[in-house]
C-alpha cells in the first residue's frame, strides 16, 4: 500500500513539470513549441538527477516528448508536453477550480 | 485522403486550440485564487465584529451594578469573565491565523505573476498550499464551533441573569449586539460547514486523480 502523502509528492512535481512546458508553449518570445530541458529543471526546482528521472518516467507514460535541437556546435533536449500531458494537466486545475471553494 | 493529413490536421488543431485554452485554464486558476482570497477576508472579518461584542460584554460585567443599588457591587462571576475571554481568544486566533495567510498568499499570487520579486512560483504550488492550509483551517474550525455552541448557551444563560444572580440582566444595546453576533456568527457557521463539505469532495477527488498519477507514471514493478 503506498502512503498517500508519496501520491501527492509524486504529483506536485508531475503537475509543476508539465506546468513549466505549459508555461514555456504560451510565452511569445519562446519561438519553439517546448522547453529547453535546463530551463525546466531550474522552474521544477528540483537536482538534476532528480528531474531526469521524473521526465524519463512522464515519457514512457505518454505526458511529455523530447527532442535534440542543435545550438552551436552542441546539441540541448527540448520538451514538449503531449495530449495527454495537456488532459491531465488540465483535469488537475479543474478538480481545483471548479469543485467549489 | 488518407488518413494520415487527416491525424495531423486533428493534432494541428488541437495543439492550436491549446494555445489559446491555456490561459483560459490558467485565468481559471487565479480567478478561483481570488474567490479563495474573499472567502479568507471574510473569515477574518466577521471575527472582528465579534471581537468587539466580546470586549463590550466584559466592560459591562466589570461595571456591572449590583441588583440592589445601595448594597457595594459584589465581585464579577468567573464564569462570566472567562467566558467572553476564551471566545476573545479562541476567535482571535482563527481571525490572525486567516490574515496572516491571506498576507503571505497574496505575496505568492504576486510572485506567480511576476508582479514581486522573490523565487519564482508555480500554480501547482499555490494550489498545494490552499489545499494545505484548508487542512489546518479545518481542525480550527472545529475548535471554533465547540466554542460557538458555549458561546450560544452562555449568553442565553446570561441574559437570563440565571448566570449571576447579583448582578441585573445586561441592557439592551449589550443584549441587541450579543444578538447580532451570534446571528452572524450562525450564518459564518452554515457559510463554512458548506464550504468546508465543498472541501471535503474536492480532496476525494484530488486523491484519486493523485493516485491514478501515480500509478500512470511509476508501474507497479517501480514502486
Amino acid at each position: 500500500m503506498v502512503p498517500s502523502t508519496q501520491y501527492r509528492s509524486y504529483n506536485i512535481i508531475i503537475q509543476t513539470i508539465l506546468e513549466g512546458i505549459l508555461r514555456a508553449f504560451k510565452d511569445k518570445r519562446n519561438p519553439r513549441k517546448g522547453i529547453i530541458k535546463s530551463h525546466l529543471i531550474e522552474y521544477s526546482a528540483l537536482k538534476t538527477s532528480t528531474a531526469e528521472k521524473y521526465f524519463k518516467r512522464m515519457e514512457r507514460a505518454g505526458y511529455i516528448s523530447s527532442h535534440e535541437e542543435p545550438w552551436g556546435e552542441r546539441v540541448r533536449i527540448i520538451y514538449e508536453i503531449t495530449l495527454k500531458g495537456r488532459e491531465r494537466y488540465e483535469w488537475f486545475v479543474k478538480i481545483n477550480t471548479e469543485l467549489g471553494g | 485522403m488518407s488518413e494520415l493529413p487527416d491525424k495531423n490536421e486533428k493534432l494541428f488543431r488541437e495543439e492550436n486550440n491549446y494555445v489559446e485554452k491555456f490561459p483560459k485554464i490558467e485565468k481559471g486558476g487565479l480567478n478561483y485564487i481570488k474567490i479563495e482570497r474573499n472567502y479568507l477576508t471574510m473569515s477574518a472579518l466577521i471575527p472582528i465584529y465579534i471581537i468587539i461584542v466580546q470586549c463590550i460584554n466584559l466592560g459591562y460585567i466589570f461595571t456591572a451594578p449590583p441588583i440592589n443599588p445601595s448594597d457595594p457591587r459584589p465581585p464579577a462571576n468567573p464564569i462570566n469573565v472567562f467566558t467572553p475571554i476564551i471566545i476573545l481568544f479562541v476567535i482571535s486566533f482563527f481571525a490572525l491565523f486567516n490574515f496572516g495567510y491571506l498576507l503571505s498568499w497574496k505575496g505568492k499570487v504576486k510572485m506567480y505573476e511576476g508582479k514581486a520579486p522573490g523565487k519564482q512560483k508555480t500554480l501547482t504550488s499555490i494550489f498545494y498550499d490552499i489545499i494545505k492550509n484548508m487542512k489546518t483551517i479545518r481542525v480550527i474550525f472545529i475548535i471554533v464551533n465547540i466554542i460557538s455552541v458555549y458561546y450560544f448557551i452562555w449568553f442565553f444563560l446570561w441574559a437570563l441573569s440565571i448566570m449571576d444572580p447579583f448582578h441585573p440582566p445586561p441592557p439592551l444595546h449589550v443584549n441587541i449586539l450579543n444578538g447580532l453576533s451570534q446571528g452572524g456568527l450562525l450564518i459564518y457557521l452554515i457559510i463554512e460547514w458548506r464550504h468546508f463539505n465543498q472541501w471535503n469532495r474536492k480532496l476525494k477527488q484530488l486523491k484519486l486523480f493523485e493516485k491514478q498519477i501515480f500509478h500512470e507514471i511509476c508501474k507497479p514493478s517501480e514502486n
